[in-house]
């Protein structure tokens, strides 16, 4: 292996230097905070969940995810690249959609058998789903009344800003910190590097690559640099550079204090290798760190299918491995936290869903109504809100937005995130009535 | 016989079904369908923006107050190197501007490139070193732009071809052929950074890489379910028109009428001499009249496909739209001045660009003589290849010209831990350009960490020999008489960063290498782990992650 700047030994272990207190401080607290809060820190207990948030990042395909497989025009618009449905083969596992109906844990719903999981998904179908954790609600995003948009970035900036105007430019996610009075010193954190707008913002809110990897390398003396760089970033002189290195270095002290090694998934449970394995594994691990984290964010990329989609019965379909990988991951992370979903919120979006008809070359473009997921163990398992009787080819080509993405969020928010009033969160959001995506 | 009216786009969904089970029909097949009538005559027509009256540019003189040597030097190069702030002084900076934008009797740096050969290859020959080595193109692409902006001395090029390269960005492994981003950047971005932006625009448009990756290639009218629309839309949003302030000066319709004006553009994968290289497919193309922004643009029907002059006048009429000005200026302005440019910066640049036909040259020139250029001091936050080539130059470092080397592999990695992989955005807009996304706790953390290792010079192992080298010694003054550490640090600050060190400033770093501010500089100067964690201290610092 090519050494990297990241193997350069270190003169001074940080631990040896800063961890010793923290650590101690670290043991009391699992020790002494109750069951419910598990997730808190005894300085700032909170009877509210974690938030994950897994962006979709490119315009996910939530007609072919969750697709409406037996409509006729679902099947006409979709020739080549459609979910085809079990009565299509003779042997359909592995090549057909999965049905999601309602039955054993999941409570009757109105959508029952309407919809199939793209095939690949089947971890998500025998966990959570099964299991009725899993609420889906389709035909979802930004009503055309605020933003009809299909550009990927505006898209984007209007949905990770919770607002289509351009006065409201945080996070809707670094507001909720903020209404909620979020007091811990590592409430939030993006997993990567850079910041995605959808936690940026006033509140304090972190990026972490790697928290195995959070600290500082490179100086002689690490304990005097470390002194030097908290003086440096300790006054509010070349914001925002300042504040946000003063809450890294703190966040270094709280992440070294913990014994991350130690951390590994329940027995039985694999994450993949992929790139949603690897952050919703990290996530689960943050959480289980109990550093107070409140809120996670995760990017998973590549859904934008302009061309050769594919065919979602053949394993090479590039849908159905995103498909496969999101569906592993989500139902790997729902096994590894087990009974500690009771206090974890996992909300699945992306920016926009895409064409019903298919492009001339085997892919679908910008489209407008997509599909959102809530896993968690206080989620109503099923399919949740309205869908069009028939999809149909109109003038745009696309799903309309029947459902506001944020009335989704307000329900989460507000039944398990402990927020009353949506007002700052999402300032120009029309209430609607409750979907019932979940339990207080 | 194909008509136009087959290819509404209302046509019955039943043919639609029909001839579904061929959507990624061949292109070349469509073109040997192509029917065989006469050739439109008729020009497509557009009403040009009226462009303002031209000011008198060339007479234009540098001396807005507040127009530094620091200045210059900062927002027009990857960083100071040692002593290029005084020889900018000495040369007067006005002067030395107007180098940077005539900068071919500067030595480019490219003699520091030794594995260059997929630089200048076309597509087809990569294409045939790829086979042997899948790495290579890249890592020679990504090497030599390190190199060329660490040591070319054309530094404003450099970073205009940066800026053009996110401009018309390209995610290098969207596709299949990776090697063809090399010609790309030669062809496009590089022959173009200092030219006009309407040969860029077009020469981006038929460019194999840009035709791949939003995948105009395969556009067809022909296929079931018709055109792509991925590369019109970008087209439009991020290479010409743009969206500002929320503000859309066209409509999806407008977006749909592009993409068919340009369906049919794509490459060839013959093994002739076209190889690889843009073609136009008149099979493909749609037949349709297309009018788009109000009729600002329009063509009549193409019954015989012949629409290519179509798709290049079109090309030239964004290009040299006023939005497309306006957009192009902000974005401008971003880079250089500030996060939230002032709008009168905005409009006169794009008076500028438009009164000089898309040139380049003089819309830089306009820029640099603003107000708000002199004022713009440290308003931008370094992105983090610009921070790392900024560290190196700032300690003179020399980097192995290799680039399959630890050295490059290093670099590599560090742009890569950084967030900013060269060429490696997935998304077409290209590399962010505002604090609040660079600006992150993981972020600074892995720039605090290049810094230490920077300055203690283990960017890579010691073992191979320092193949990248900073030597601090060269940095240092000689004690002063009576020259303290905070005294010393200070000039550092400004001679090593280019920066102010306040004196607060100063007692942390010192407080850094455990001395006290006030006393003696031998304490500092006679001590090289004071002075490799002295220098690293201050590429850490916060006005060092500015420019």
């Amino acid at each position: 292996m090519t050494p990297t700047i990241r193997t350069i030994p270190r003169t001074v272990s940080r631990r040896s230097v800063l961890g010793g207190s923290a650590v101690a401080v670290a043991g009391a607290a699992a020790a002494v905070v109750a069951p419910r809060f598990a997730f808190a820190t005894p300085e700032s207990p909170t009877t509210s969940d974690v938030i994950v948030l897994v962006f979709l990042r490119g315009g996910a395909d939530g007609l072919n995810l969750v697709a409406p497989h037996r409509m006729p025009t679902y099947r006409a618009l979709r020739p080549t690249i459609r979910v085809k449905s079990p009565e299509e083969f003779t042997t359909p596992a592995g090549k057909a959609g999965i049905p999601l109906v309602a039955g054993g844990a999941v409570a009757p719903f109105a959508l029952s058998d309407v919809f199939a999981f793209c095939p690949g998904m089947d971890a998500l179908a025998s966990g959570p789903w099964a299991a009725g954790k899993l609420a889906i609600v389709h035909a979802v995003g930004m009503p055309a009344s605020e933003s009809p948009i299909r550009s990927h970035f505006e898209a984007q900036r209007n949905w990770e800003c919770g607002s289509a105007s351009l006065a409201f430019n945080s996070g809707w996610l670094n507001r909720y910190l903020g209404a909620v009075g979020a007091t811990t010193r590592v409430p939030a954190i993006a997993h990567g590097i850079n910041m995605p707008r959808v936690l940026g913002g006033d509140s304090l809110s972190l990026t972490m690559e790697s928290v195995e990897n959070f600290g500082v390398d490179g100086f002689i003396d690490l304990e005097a640099a470390t002194t030097a760089l908290q003086q440096l970033h300790g006054s509010a002189t070349h914001e925002p550079i300042t504040r946000t290195g003063g809450v890294a270095l703190d966040a270094i002290n709280i992440v070294e204090s913990v014994n991350w090694a130690g951390i590994t998934p329940r027995p039985g449970v694999s994450y993949g290798n992929d790139v949603v394995g690897r952050q919703l594994a990290d996530v689960a691990a943050l959480i289980k760190g109990n550093i107070g984290l409140r809120v996670a964010q995760i990017d998973m990329g590549l859904w934008d299918h302009h061309i050769n989609t594919g065919t979602p019965e053949m394993t090479d379909c590039w849908l159905r491995q995103q498909a496969t990988m999101l569906s592993n991951g989500l139902a790997a992370f729902s096994a590894d936290m087990g009974s500690r979903m009771d206090e974890v919120t996992l909300v699945v979006a992306s920016e926009f869903g895409r064409t019903i008809d298919q492009n001339g070359s085997g892919g679908t473009d910008h489209g407008r109504g997509g599909m959102m997921m809530v896993m968690g163990n206080h989620v109503r398992g099923g399919i949740h809100g309205p869908f069009p009787g028939q999809i149909e080819h109109g003038p745009e080509g696309d799903l309309a937005v029947l459902t506001d993405y944020r009335s989704v969020l307000a329900e989460v928010f507000a039944k398990r995130g402990g927020l009353d009033s949506m007002a700052s969160v999402f300032p120009t959001w029309q209430p609607a009535s409750e979907l019932g995506v979940c339990t207080a | 016989m194909v008509s136009s009216t087959e290819h509404d786009d209302k046509a019955p969904l039943s043919r639609r079904a029909v001839l579904g089970t061929g959507a990624t029909t061949l292109l070349l097949a469509s073109c040997a369908k192509a029917p065989n009538s006469p050739k439109s005559t008729q020009a497509p027509r557009y009403a040009p923006s009226p462009p303002r009256a031209p000011e008198d540019y060339p007479d234009l003189v540098f001396e807005p107050a507040g127009l530094t040597a620091r200045l210059a030097v900062d927002k027009l190069t990857f960083g100071p190197t040692p002593g290029l702030v005084a020889a900018v002084d000495a040369i007067g900076v006005s002067a030395w501007i107007e180098q940077q934008l005539s900068p071919g009797a500067l030595p480019a740096g490219d003699s520091h490139l030794v594995d260059s050969v997929t630089l200048s290859n076309d597509n087809a020959a990569n294409g045939y070193l790829h086979t042997f080595n899948d790495q290579r193109c890249e890592e020679e692409l990504t090497h030599a732009t390190v190199l060329r902006a660490r040591y070319s001395e054309r530094q404003l090029y450099e970073l205009m071809c940066d800026f053009w390269q996110n401009h018309f960005n390209i995610w290098l492994d969207s596709k299949y052929y990776r090697w063809f981003k090399n010609q790309d950047y030669r062809t496009v971005v590089r022959a173009n950074a200092f030219g006009k932006f309407s040969d860029m625009l077009v020469a981006s448009a038929k460019s194999p890489a840009m035709l791949l990756y939003l995948d105009n290639f395969s556009s067809n009218a022909f296929a079931v379910g018709g055109v792509n629309e991925n590369y019109a839309r970008e087209l439009l949003e991020l290479h010409t028109l743009g969206i500002l302030s929320g503000q859309q000066v066209y409509t999806e319709a407008d977006m749909r009428g592009v993409a068919k004006v340009m369906s049919g553009w794509t490459f060839g994968t013959d093994y002739g001499a076209s190889q690889q290289q843009f073609t136009f497919v008149s099979g493909a193309h749609s037949r349709e009249a297309v009018s788009i922004l109000n009729g600002a643009w329009s063509r009549p029907a193409r019954p015989d496909g012949n629409g290519l002059a179509d798709g290049e006048s079109l090309l030239r009429f964004l290009a040299r739209h006023r939005s497309t000005a306006r957009y192009l200026s902000w974005k401008l302005a971003v880079r250089f001045v500030s996060d939230s440019p002032s709008n009168a910066l905005i409009e006169h640049l794009a008076d500028v660009y438009q009164a000089n036909d898309t040139a380049i040259v003089p819309w830089l020139r306009a820029l640099f003589a603003s107000d708000d250029f002199a004022a713009s001091g440290k308003k931008k936050v370094r992105r983090p290849f610009e921070q790392l080539i900024a560290v190196l130059r700032a300690l003179n470092a020399s980097i192995d010209s290799a680039s399959n080397d630890q050295a490059a592999d290093n670099i590599r990695e560090m742009l890569e831990s950084g967030g900013q992989r060269l060429f490696g955005q997935q998304s077409p807009d290209g590399y962010p350009d505002r604090a609040n996304y660079w600006v992150s706790t993981d972020g600074l953390v892995k720039r605090w960490s290049l810094a230490g290792a920077a300055a203690a010079n283990r960017l890579t192992d010691p073992r191979l020999g320092h193949i990248i080298n900073t030597n601090l010694a060269a940095l240092f003054p000689t004690a002063a008489p009576g020259a303290n550490v905070a005294t010393t640090l200070i000039q550092l600050a400004a001679t090593v960063g280019n920066f102010t060190l306040t004196d607060d400033g100063a007692a942390a770093i010192a407080a850094g290498v455990r001395l006290d501010p006030s006393g003696p500089a031998s304490g500092l100067l006679n001590d090289s782990n004071k002075r490799t964690q002295a220098i690293g201290l201050l590429l850490a610092h916060p006005l060092f992650q500015r420019r």
